[in-house]
């Protein structure tokens, strides 16, 4: 690795510590050998390959400042939901903010109450799908993660649980921040609905493991309400086992600079997966970028992406989508699409749809497209008296809701519905 | 109530389609045009509805003393305009009924007027449907989208009989009908006749005008009326072609 890379690395972790859970030997021991396979990797670069199309800057500048300042609520699509939340204030775990996370079927741990050296079920887990994802593309700022995270979350599913959880991540300031790390292990044929909350400002790196057993099922949803100043990656690293099931979708309605990783390993027969996204940022120079990568490792597993942005006036949109599928991995069904509209010709969608395929008998299909939103459509609304502005929102969603479609909690799908309905003002 | 003078209009790229047309409808009136294809007929329906891509150059549309050319399509509609379109566009993703309480709603509050409680809505719509022959399902799917042609139309009707515009536009409404549709949206059409209503009429089939009977009939070649009638004038040209008029 170069000199630069290497300085900059050793820069960016200057201020950070890995020396968190000191008192639990096996985390401490996975963290001192992920902050050199950090510093081995080095931090990413705007030539490195998985960031060509959007500029890694804002994600590399870490800033963990915590205020836990009193701060505006947002408005959530999830306040009349029953659920239970866990709520996290630049970082920290509010308990004042949480409800009670003792319920039936679920074990709730957060990251730095796994004390001593005794057996606790997340060390088979942590940091494992994150380095696995690094086969099919490299990732150090999840490195990064499992490294240095502050703070996290650790749930194990033994009982299927009707309420959703939602995890809550709130950055009061600007420059306050947080290094976030969840792992969730939903044992075999039990079923979680996990929702992850975005809301506020600031500087945010929060990934989530997530170890589905035997016939498992999982529905997670990711809703991004965040200002334009702010920074958010996530990464969300599955692992399927046999006959298990991940739907995993997601709206984001503001950010600043945005970028969603996800890999998803199917590693046993028959699992699947669908991940989908919809996002309408706000104003100005935003990004907007997801980056997937499934991994087909035994046969007959089914994946689709679907995933549909609109770009205002200079905003960037990314779509990166990879599916590997190994040579043992036959009949493998993969699917993939990308659409965005752009709103303004300023606004820029940049895709890279990615096939690597290793087995013979597979049926794999992607596909991209872009543009404005179709004039005769426009005008056809227009003639019977609804004005431009109110004709284009009523096309944003039309064309959004096909992700919510890919949402089979209809709970959250009908409140996503509604309250996108009242961020466009329908 | 319509008032066309000498109107001249190139398309953006620079062909010239209307080359001086001129028409005017009065209160209570059904017009009827006819005429070849690519004569201009959809272009003359297209311009005064305020489809963007067209140019006036020439000429003035005054809608109840009022110049349409200033104003913007919704505008049009809520002067009380309304255009079935030749060719209904397929929206995926809005549900018939949304887009219709939408469209009303719209129409509505730039008049002044208030909302249309939801359940006087859905009373006006369920019974304009029914008479219609438009199932329950049909206004819960997407806009137009995978009806068939003859369906289309008869969504067209479905809009302009909960929209009541005081001009109705009817672009060869009577294409790809069965002769029951045809029947069906005559009547529906027939119903909404008043002394306070006109209606512009194109077709290429003397056929719809046994169902609705025009006070005059326009032929159209090339961008303009080379001949005005009575309603005969359609079962003329019927027999005759439009080899005469052209020059
Ligand atoms: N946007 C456009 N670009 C190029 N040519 C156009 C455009 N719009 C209309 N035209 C041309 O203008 C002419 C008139 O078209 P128009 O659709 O008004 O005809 P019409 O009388 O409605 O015909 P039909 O009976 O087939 O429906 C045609 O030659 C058509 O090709
Ligand atoms: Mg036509």
């Amino acid at each position: 690795m170069d000199n630069n890379r290497l300085q900059l690395s050793k820069d960016l972790i200057s201020n950070l510590s890995t020396e968190k859970n000191e008192s639990c030997e096996w985390l401490a021991k996975i963290r001192k050998t992920s902050e050199k396979r950090f510093l081995n990797h080095g931090i990413p670069l705007a030539f490195d390959e998985e960031w060509r199309l959007s500029s890694p800057d804002h994600f590399n500048k870490v800033s963990l400042c915590s205020s836990g300042e009193n701060h505006e609520k947002a408005p959530s699509p999830f306040e009349k939901l029953k659920k239970i939340s866990i709520v996290f204030l630049d970082g920290v775990f509010s308990k004042d903010s949480s409800d009670n996370l003792r319920a039936n079927g679920i074990e709730v741990t957060m990251l730095d109450e796994v004390v001593t050296d005794s057996y606790h079920w997340s060390k088979d887990i942590f940091g494992k799908i994150e380095k696995n994802s690094q086969i099919i593309s490299k990732r150090p700022l999840a490195i990064l993660n499992t490294a240095f995270a502050q703070s996290g979350v650790l749930i194990e599913v033994t009982d299927n649980i009707e309420v959703p959880i939602e995890l809550k991540y709130v950055c009061t300031k600007n420059n306050s921040g947080c290094l976030i790390r969840n792992v969730v292990r939903v044992c075999s044929g039990n079923k979680i609905t996990l929702i992850e909350h975005f809301e506020g400002n600031g500087w945010s790196n929060i990934c989530t493991e997530l170890w589905a057993e035997k016939k498992a099922i999982v529905e997670h949803f990711r809703f991004k309400y965040l200002s334009r100043d702010s920074c958010s990656n996530t990464f969300l690293f599955v692992c399927l086992q046999e006959k298990s099931e991940l739907r995993s979708s997601a709206l984001s309605l503001g950010a600043g600079h945005s970028r969603n990783e996800t890999h998803i390993s199917l590693d046993g027969e028959e699992s699947q997966c669908s991940i989908s996204g919809a996002s309408y940022l706000g104003e100005g120079k935003t990004l907007d970028d997801d980056t997937v990568s499934v991994h087909h490792l035994k046969p007959n597993c089914k994946s689709r992406q679907v995933f549909k942005k609109v770009q205002r006036a200079s905003s960037v949109g990314v779509f990166q989508g990879k599916i590997r599928v190994e040579r043992e991995a036959q009949k493998t069904d993969g699917y993939q699409t990308s659409r965005a509209i752009l709103l303004d010709q300023t606004g820029k969608f940049l895709a890279k749809p990615e096939l690597e395929i290793f087995a013979d008998d597979v049926s794999c299909s992607h596909g991209s497209v872009s543009g404005a939103i179709d004039e005769e459509t426009l005008f056809y609304l227009q003639s019977r008296g609804i004005d431009e502005t109110l004709a284009k929102n009523i096309l944003i969603l039309a064309f959004l809701s096909e992700v919510f479609e890919e949402i089979s909690d209809s709970n959250i799908k009908d409140l996503i519905l509604s309250f996108t309905e009242k961020h466009l003002k329908l | 109530m319509l008032k066309i003078n000498d109107l001249k209009v190139k398309i953006d790229d620079g062909a010239e389609i209307l080359k001086g047309l001129s028409l005017e409808i009065s209160k209570g009136e059904i017009h009827a045009i006819m005429g070849p294809n690519g004569s201009g007929k959809s272009t003359t329906s297209n311009v005064l509805a305020g489809k963007p891509g067209y140019e006036v150059t020439n000429g003035s549309i005054q809608f109840l003393g009022e110049d349409f050319n200033q104003l913007t399509p919704d505008e049009r509609v809520v002067q009380g305009l309304f255009l079935a379109f030749q060719y209904p566009v397929e929206i995926q993703g809005v549900t018939n009924t949304n887009f219709l309480r939408t469209s009303i709603n719209s129409v509505l509050k730039a008049r002044g007027e208030g909302k249309m409680s939801p359940g006087e809505f859905l009373t006006k719509l369920k019974t304009k449907a029914n008479e219609l022959g438009i199932s329950s399902d049909m206004l819960k799917r997407s806009v137009n989208f995978g009806f068939s042609g003859g369906e289309k139309k008869r969504n067209e009707i479905l809009q302009m009989a909960m929209l009541e515009p005081k001009l109705a536009i009817l672009d060869e409404t009577d294409s790809g009908l069965d002769i029951d549709a045809l029947k069906v949206v005559s009547s529906g059409v027939n119903s909404l006749r008043s002394t306070e209503r006109s209606f512009l009429v194109i077709t290429h089939y003397q056929r719809l005008l046994n169902y609705i009977l025009p006070d005059f009939v326009h032929i159209m070649v090339q961008g303009k009326i080379v001949k005005s009638g009575a309603a005969d004038l359609a079962l003329y040209v019927e027999k005759n072609g439009y080899s005469e008029f052209l020059s």
